[in-house]
């Protein structure tokens, strides 16, 4: 313990060099405090609070069954009686359990409508896209039937657009594109989010966006609220508990890809997209 | 400079209290800038991550309260108590050393995480929600921090009560001594109440108990009773070493006798009993039923009388005197004036249905930081101002002082009156964006502004401190602010026995 | 010391104005803690980071709430995950959204137009954009036959008490 006068002030006298000293002190402190804060910033902010991975909520949603997606374009002309109109047209094959959409890339609308022709009784029992505008898509439909059976179909607009496709035996793992999860539990920040991430797709695929979370969550891309091109290449929309969406990677180059939640945006992945 | 580290002399530690509550004065005030800079215009200005905005205003609110208020209470008590109870050091020396140096490391465990639930870390939020580890971080710093200041509170009581000189009876101490001793009380009865909750903070996070957690069965509320039960006594913890030392300067600075020690006794006791019947005020809206919110409300209210006797006190005691404004009594009288308006603008929060008006908006925001800026804080540095020359044997400059002084006058009143006024537009609290309307960005704005002029008088301030501290005139150690009087009457110690 | 009777005289007047602001305070309190008999009832519930209104008659509405103007609405006000505060600033309504609990407030709202619903309580990453917007349109029948005329509070001109009979 050291020695300190009674009587007198009972002071630490500073001098310019003590002053200094303890300045360098402080000063060193702070800055190696100041370093360690900037670059662990995100790292001490990044584990959820362990009780949410104990959490009993309610179940989750079962996942979708396994079914993939199969394209049949509305040609650009086909409007035109003679011209071609669908493709692939009669020889379609659509594997069982698979859903269609037919993407509209004449200037007109178009149906396709099942049934051989508007005096058909059936006409549109089996399936009926309805008007698909212009440049647009059609819903997912279900093709209802067996292994082998061959439906007709039209447009209802322009009758004389005509063809079929034959429901084939179901794909390799069902025709299902691959399947991105949304995880229970994403929405709490520092929990898994995404699964698999990064995920690695081939141009073409259509992935599948299941959430399995019970709150909404989207899969919209880019690298967060601030990025201008938010959702221009790719968006699921916002997606319920126990929805599913797809995303076409067909016009997606073969490179990275960053996707976000626009709800939370802490929740981010990347898709690998290759040729 | 290793002595002083190892040293457990008062005025060692003292100092360094001084010195460590002081640099976190400073860097909580550079985030404050940072939030104001932020919320100068709608949108996103310099931080795009709402996260990090989040994180900087629970970083900034913890820091001040526990790295500033609290410290800067205990430096001045650990250099001012011995002297004035005429012992030789505080009650257990180097227990004062453990209690201090425990403060770094609070200090390191709540800088270096940066939590993001607020100050507060109401669950279930804080449970259910927040990430770690920068949560957990949080809460063992505050239990490193509590524990630093009940085993201050400790030493304080037991100095005070046990180790003052035979001949000095307690009811003629100065009261900065009667202010140090309630507080430290109220602090031993406050604190470990939120001890508790941060505990169970803190199992509820792990999942092992559900006090808290909706899903387990738990009660969000009760949580806030715990820390309202421990935070409203604290408010006054951090006010009442500020009103002891006001009662140092006033007397002095007016050059003339104090009012009446007797009602500031009384007021002192009297606010540290009131104090602990009013913690649910903070919780009128959580769905309370009528007879506890009325209970509360006159809980609340009974606190104001003993303020007023303090407010009385010190104005009957300038009242007819020959007043000398330099610059710690600049501050100190500054300081009144700010706590008339946050004393009103309190009880405006304690009647029940205006609080609906106010209650989580920038009211709140503007009315505490009257408190704790323009009361405590003014009176603070009245307080570092007004010893300068007992610690470090020189005067600082008293042009710099006074333009220190304006300059935070001034910016304090803009940013926290405005901010009253914001409020009742319905601005909430711990906001990283705000709607754009013309009143709202117009008063942020003017909030901001001040809060850069409340910067620059701060930084001029450290300056000014740090300068003279090496390089200042050496001064009259008997009347170093010129009053006429003897500067500390109690250098003097009797030789200890 | 002397002049202690000019201190005894101020805190006297310091504690009159207390009692009468506090008895001023317990007297509106009692309006705003009792709901007409008649009022309607909206169930608010929030979670991070949106508001859900369910009417009476099944009716739910996400992000809107359409009111009638001069018929009294009792929220039944509760959340989902973590505390909430629902506020519309321009009415004065304010009360936590607590989980496991549910908190009543009213109000009759006696101007159309549109107004703000906010979150007033921090609840994390988009507390401070969880907004809502009130819609009060005119009421589609005379409400107010609905309603007992005792049962409207009524303030009394000379003595400005506020009187709920019941």
């Amino acid at each position: 313990m050291t020695e300190h006068e009674h009587g007198e002030e009972p002071v630490v006298l500073t001098s310019p060099g003590r002053m200094a000293r303890g300045i360098i002190i402080v000063a060193v402190t702070l800055a190696i405090g100041a370093a360690v804060v900037v670059t662990q910033f995100e790292n001490f902010f990044s584990n959820a609070p362990p009780v949410t991975r104990l959490q009993t909520g309610p179940p989750p949603p079962p996942p979708p069954p396994a079914a993939g997606v199969t394209t049949i374009a509305i040609l650009a002309g086909a409007a035109g009686q003679g011209n071609p109109d669908y493709d692939p047209d009669d020889d379609a094959t659509v594997p069982m359990g698979n859903k269609v959409v037919w993407i509209n890339h004449d200037n007109v609308p178009h149906t396709a409508t099942s049934g051989t022709g508007t005096d058909d009784q059936d006409s549109g029992v089996l399936f009926d896209t309805g008007i698909v505008n212009d440049g647009e898509s059609s819903d997912e439909i279900e093709i209802d039937g067996e292994v082998g059976d061959t439906i007709p179909y039209y447009c209802f607009i322009h009758p004389y657009m005509t063809s079929q496709l034959t429901i084939v035996e179901a794909e390799e793992g069902a025709g299902s594109g691959p399947t991105l999860t949304i995880l229970l539990g994403s929405s709490v920040q520092g929990n898994p989010d995404y699964n698999p991430d990064p995920m690695t797709v081939t141009a073409g695929d259509v992935v599948t966006v299941f959430n399995a979370d019970n709150i909404p969550h989207t899969v919209t891309s880019g690298t967060g609220p601030s990025d201008p091109d938010t959702g221009a290449l790719f968006d699921s929309n916002i997606l319920n508990g126990g929805d599913t969406a797809t995303i076409n990677t067909a016009g997606l180059g073969a490179r990275e890809y960053d996707y976000y939640c626009i709800i939370h945006s802490y929740m981010t992945g990347k898709l690998q997209v290759t040729e | 400079m290793w002595e002083i580290l190892f040293s457990t002399h008062h005025t060692d530690i003292g100092l360094l209290y001084i010195i460590l509550s002081l640099v976190a004065f400073m860097i909580g005030g550079a985030l404050a800038l940072v939030i104001r800079t932020e919320l100068f215009l709608p949108g996103a200005q310099i931080i795009t991550d709402p996260n990090t905005f989040h994180r900087i205003f629970t970083t900034h609110g913890t820091n001040m309260l526990f790295l500033w208020l609290l410290p800067f209470a205990a430096g001045v008590g650990n250099y001012l108590i011995p002297i004035m109870v005429k012992y030789k050091d505080m009650a257990w020396p180097k227990l004062n050393a453990v209690a201090f140096w425990m403060i770094p490391v609070g200090m390191a465990l709540v800088w270096l995480g940066m939590a993001d639930f607020t100050w507060y870390a109401t669950p279930p939020y804080s449970i259910l929600r927040a990430p770690g580890p920068a949560a957990e971080m949080w809460i063992f710093g505050l239990k490193i921090l509590g524990l630093s200041s009940i085993l201050g509170a400790i030493n304080f009581i037991v100095t005070i009560l046990k180790m003052k000189h035979p001949d000095l009876p307690l009811m003629k101490t100065s009261l900065f001594v009667w202010g140090t001793l309630v507080t430290s009380i109220m602090i031993l009865v406050a604190l470990p109440t939120f001890t508790a909750a941060l505990i169970m903070l803190f199992t509820d996070r792990l999942g092992v108990s559900g006090f808290f957690n909706p899903n387990m069965g738990g009660d969000p509320i009760a949580y806030q009773h715990l820390f309202w039960f421990t935070f409203h006594p604290e408010v006054y913890i951090f006010a009442i070493p500020a009103i002891g030392m006001a009662y140092e300067l006033i007397p002095r600075f007016a050059r003339k006798p104090l009012f009446s020690y007797q009602s500031g006794v009384t007021a002192f006791v009297l606010l540290a009993i009131v104090a602990f019947a009013s913690w649910a005020h903070h919780m009128y809206a959580t769905g309370m039923d009528f007879t506890m919110k009325t209970t509360f409300m006159v809980g609340t209210l009974a606190a104001v009388p003993a303020s007023a006797l303090h407010v009385f006190n010190w104005i009957a005691t300038m009242w007819g005197g020959r007043i000398k404004f330099s610059t710690p009594m600049s501050f100190v009288v500054g300081g009144l004036v700010l706590f008339f308006y946050a004393g009103a603008g309190g009880v405006v929060n304690s009647m029940m249905p205006l609080d609906f008006l106010t209650h989580d908006s920038y009211w709140v925001v503007g009315h505490f930081h009257l408190f704790v800026m323009g009361l405590i804080t003014f009176a603070f540095l009245g307080m570092i101002h007004y010893l300068f020359p007992l610690i470090t044997g020189r005067m600082y400059n008293e042009r710099v002082g006074m333009i220190t002084f304006w300059l935070l006058f001034v910016g304090v009143s803009m940013v926290f009156l405005t901010q009253h006024v914001l409020g009742l537009y319905g601005q909430p609290r711990r906001v990283f964006d705000y709607v754009p309307v013309e009143p709202l960005i117009i008063m942020n704005q003017i909030a901001t502004v001040g809060a850069m002029i409340s910067g620059s008088g701060a930084a001029l301030f450290m300056a000014n401190m740090i300068y003279s501290a090496g390089k200042g005139k050496p001064a009259d150690m008997r009347d170093p602010f010129k009053l006429g009087e003897q500067y500390f009457d109690y250098t003097r110690k009797e030789p200890h026995h | 010391m002397g002049h202690g009777m000019i201190e005894w005289v101020y805190v006297g007047v310091v504690i009159m104005l207390l009692v009468y602001l506090g008895a001023a305070a317990w007297d509106v309190e009692r309006l705003l803690d009792h709901p007409p008999k008649d009022s309607k009832v909206v169930r608010v519930i929030a979670q991070q980071w949106f508001w859900t209104f369910e009417h009476e008659d099944g009716t739910r509405e996400v992000g809107e709430l359409h009111l009638q103007k001069g018929v009294p609405y009792k929220f039944e006000v509760t959340a989902r995950d973590v505390n909430h505060a629902f506020n519309i600033p321009d009415l004065t309504v304010l009360i936590d959204a607590i989980p496991g609990r549910i908190n009543t407030v009213w109000v009759m709202p006696d101007a159309t137009g549109e107004y703000l619903i906010q979150c007033r309580e921090y609840c994390g990453f988009s507390h401070y954009q969880m907004r809502a917007k009130l819609i009060v349109e005119e009421g589609v029948s005379n409400v107010s036959a609905n309603i007992d005329a005792k049962d409207i509070p009524v303030v009394l001109p000379e003595t400005k008490a506020a009187v709920v009979s019941n």
